[in-house]
């Protein structure tokens, strides 16, 4: 485990400072938006390791459910909360895009709003594990996991029906409309270094969340035996 | 005893008790008064203006009351261990569940009911499409809160700030029930759109959210 | 405002969440060796 750290860290960290540089520097200019527009190449990848770890959690609260491992509850904890901090940086990201391209923080337009609601109920998910009181909070967080997942079908499809209703300016464009093929090489470059990153946090925080159990268990070892005495 | 027959003998006890006593049905029922009076002055609109935006109002009114009438939804039970007992006893869980989310259901359907009216006279409320599907919006609407709702409730009481939990935990994943709620029966009261999408839409939030609570429950139940 | 320093922001946001959750991560996990050999100190240490 030490070796494959002492490998993945740099490794990482290498990569993602040379695609950063590619996003600054190498990528040709887009047209309309300027040089802004390499936010995209940190913006979009961001969004697709958060949508990533939440359906990690998702197989992982299902898991927990049939097989009560403590492994799987702490990979469920560990991807909600990663993919809380890179939808975060999406949320960030995205408005300082839109407010010097298009002059406006913000707009309920759909993939917005998505995010959003993604966000509160991946947060609402991470304050039930914290306020859940002792041995019931991976089954009951496990259970919450699945209703938040289900939903995300759901929340997508009426935001989206909701915006062909009242339609509203859309930020960011289509995603992969007429990219210019050195900018396709230079976002799956940053695509597959953030996908490394994402990796990288998730086994990071999944350990910290096994020692956490651990700790917990020791604990309680300890009142127990203290009681004894 | 089957299913049904559990499920309408818990109804049955949960109504009849609440009716002698009547303390959270007075208790609801002013508090949903104080709330249409304080929008009331929080939004003076024409009445022109109060078809727009009158869905959102009605609403989140409708929520913040039926949110008051969730959080009791357990009390009883876990004062009387009732909920032990439920663990032990042979009788499906599901049942308990039903029973529980059926009352909570027919219990902010009469808030709904009651306060309409008031809606109506407060803001000259006229609908320019037809009522009945206002109803089954409603319907549809407050089924998708209540079922989620007595679910999230029976997780909520194991945490600590219960009270405050439960509406942490529904609300974002209620986002596009309420969406659909507040949209469709803005379309209905301004005539401008068909809200047959909205009420598929909230039919399927119904049917799959009611299937993935009643897979889940004895789940829960049983959690400790 | 310049445009560039919205491009600015965005990174430096960027790469300060992406620092600073993995150094969280391995402050806590440092803390938690140390009450964990706190703990075993103190169940080995006292009298039986």
């Amino acid at each position: 485990m030490r070796k494959l750290a002492l490998i993945s860290i740099p490794v990482t960290v290498v990569l993602l400072g040379v695609t950063s540089y590619l996003a600054l520097e190498v990528a040709p200019t887009e047209q309309t938006m300027g040089d802004v527009q390499r936010i995209f190449y940190y913006h979009v990848p961001s969004g697709w390791v958060a949508f990533l770890c939440f359906f990690i959690n998702f197989v992982a609260s299902v898991v927990y459910l049939w097989k009560r491992s403590a492994a799987s509850d702490a990979m469920a904890a560990a991807a909600a909360e990663v993919g809380v901090v890179f939808c975060t940086v999406l949320l960030i990201t995205g408005p300082l895009w839109a407010r010097p391209v298009w002059g406006i923080w913000w707009t309920w337009d759909a993939r917005l709003t998505t995010t959003l609601v993604l966000w509160l109920i991946y947060v609402s998910y991470l304050v039930l594990r914290r306020f859940a009181a002792g041995g019931q909070t991976q089954v009951l967080a496990a259970a919450f996991a699945i209703f938040g997942f289900v939903d995300v079908p759901i929340v997508y499809m009426s935001i989206r029906w909701f915006r062909t209703q009242h339609p509203s300016p859309v930020i960011g464009g289509g995603q992969g409309s007429g990219l210019d093929p050195a900018m396709a090489r230079v976002f799956l470059a940053n695509l597959a270094a953030f996908t490394l990153l994402g990796i990288l946090f998730l086994v990071l925080r999944y350990k910290l969340q096994v020692k956490e159990q651990a700790l917990e268990l020791a604990h309680a070892e300890a009142a127990l035996k203290g009681g004894s005495q | 005893m089957s299913m049904l027959e559990v499920t309408r003998a818990t109804l049955v006890k949960d109504l009849r008790m609440e009716w002698r006593s009547r303390d959270a049905i007075n208790s609801m029922l002013f508090f949903a008064l104080l709330v249409v009076v304080i929008f009331s002055f929080a939004f003076n609109p024409t009445a022109e203006e109060s078809r727009l935006i009158a869905g959102g109002l009605i609403w989140v009114a409708f929520l913040f009351a039926a949110v008051v009438a969730l959080n009791q939804t357990w009390a009883r039970e876990l004062r009387n261990q009732v909920l032990d007992a439920w663990r032990v006893s042979p009788a499906p869980a599901n049942a308990l569940f039903l029973a529980k989310t059926l009352g909570n259901f027919l219990f902010v359907v009469a808030l709904e009911v009651l306060m309409t009216p008031l809606f109506v006279v407060f803001y000259e409320l006229r609908s320019v499409g037809p009522v009945w599907q206002l109803a089954v919006v409603a319907l549809l609407g407050t089924w998708a809160l209540v079922v989620n709702g007595t679910f999230f409730a029976a997780l909520s009481i194991r945490t600590r700030s219960r009270e405050i939990m439960l509406p942490l935990i529904l609300f974002p994943i209620s986002i596009p029930a309420l969406l659909g709620m507040v949209d469709a029966t803005t379309s209905i009261l301004t005539g401008e759109a068909s809200p047959d999408f909205w009420i598929r839409m909230l039919a399927v939030y119904d049917i799959v959210f009611t299937a993935v609570c009643l897979l889940l429950f004895e789940t829960v139940l049983n959690a400790e | 405002m310049n445009p560039i320093t919205f491009l600015k922001a965005a990174y430096i946001v960027a790469w300060v969440v992406y620092l600073g959750y993995p150094g969280r991560i391995l402050l806590r996990m440092g803390r938690m060796e140390e009450e964990r050999k706190d703990l075993e100190r103190k169940g080995t240490g006292s009298p039986e």
